[in-house]
């Protein structure tokens, strides 16, 4: 759930984002902080992997887009947390 | 803090800050980097370093890092002092069955609770700790900061360590002077005859003296600048012995 590449690709799932707009989203929607360190470590990552791509822009601030592979991984993240999440529930419904 | 963020920025591989290195700087300008977001980048840079093996760099980098490492536990723990000075008794004619006592049985009016507590309170002992730990705690504490040891069959040394050495100083006094002017209790079992008990005095023989204990600060960033120095290099060789090609 924190882990950031993680974290990012949700971030990116509703539009596109740079750098200091992903940090704030994050820190609004999970409650993580990330820094600009490990932010921009999973941004390398995820771009190496080919899951986001830079877009062009006149500003310094770049955006980011979640590309086909990027969303496809994402929603496997998604379903494999979704069923931990019922698991949980279910089995504290019992304890 | 700039300045630092600064050269932060600038362990990261020229390759990474050429493609990234704008935006990087934008996000940084954009938020209020705080002494959290210095190490994390560190991280980072090292983290990247560590993908693309610079040797120079690695080594600069871990320098640093050893050097905010050294720093921090600076600042948790801070350079103590031991203030030691030694008593005896003074009698000349002590009996040769004369078995010495435990001084912190024998005077209780010095290292009873009530005492150290009163002496906790006089000097102003554990500041941070005041209100937020009960005195019991504070007087635990107290005790273990306080070595009393014999070193002859009729001399002890007394010893106490605090981060404040004017503090330490003044607190080996007081008990050295309690004991001078108090005296201690000798049972019959240690000395038989009584007279000799009633007549047996505390001579303070060396006054309190401060030392500090442990390393400085420039000991600690200089072992800490080397150590992660030797360590950023060793990781970098390392790193390159398994990417080589067979």
């Amino acid at each position: 759930m924190s882990d950031p590449t993680f974290l990012v690709l949700a971030s990116l799932a509703d539009g596109d984002k740079h750098g200091y707009a992903m940090m704030e989203d994050i820190q609004a929607f999970a409650g993580v902080r990330l820094g600009p360190g490990t932010l921009y470590g999973a941004i390398t990552r995820l771009e190496e992997r080919g899951w986001i791509r830079a877009l062009n822009s006149t500003d310094r601030r770049r955006p980011y887009r979640l590309t086909a592979e990027g969303q496809r991984h994402l929603q496997e993240d998604l379903a494999a947390l979704d069923r931990v999440v019922k698991a949980g529930q279910r089995r504290l419904k019992h304890a | 803090m700039k300045k630092v963020i600064h050269f932060a920025v600038r362990l990261y591989p020229p390759q990474w800050r050429e493609r990234y290195g704008p935006e990087f700087d934008a996000l940084l300008d954009d938020m209020n980097p705080g002494f959290g977001d210095i190490l994390d980048i560190v991280k980072g840079a090292l983290l990247m370093q560590v993908s693309l093996s610079n040797l120079p760099l690695m080594a600069a980098a871990f320098a640093l890092l050893g050097i905010i490492v050294a720093g921090w536990v600076s600042i948790q723990n801070p350079r103590r002092y031991a203030s030691t000075g030694v008593i005896a008794i003074g009698n000349a004619y002590l009996p040769d069955e004369f078995r010495q006592p435990s001084l912190l049985e024998v005077a209780p009016h010095v290292f009873g609770d009530e005492s150290l507590t009163r002496l906790i309170d006089q000097n102003g002992l554990y500041p941070d700790e005041l209100g937020r730990r009960p005195m019991t705690d504070r007087l635990q504490q107290f005790k273990e900061n306080l070595i009393v040891a014999s070193i002859s069959p009729r001399a002890w040394e007394v010893s106490f360590t605090y981060p404040d050495c004017v503090k330490a100083q003044k607190v080996t006094s007081d008990l050295l002077r309690c004991l001078c002017q108090g005296g201690i209790h000798v049972t019959e079992q240690m000395a038989p005859n009584e007279e000799i008990r009633a007549h047996i005095q505390m001579l303070l023989i060396d006054p309190p003296q401060a030392a500090a204990v442990g390393p400085s600060l420039s000991e600690r960033i200089s072992l800490g600048l080397g150590g992660g120095a030797l360590v950023g290099v060793a990781i970098a060789i390392l790193r390159r012995r398994i990417q080589r090609p067979a």
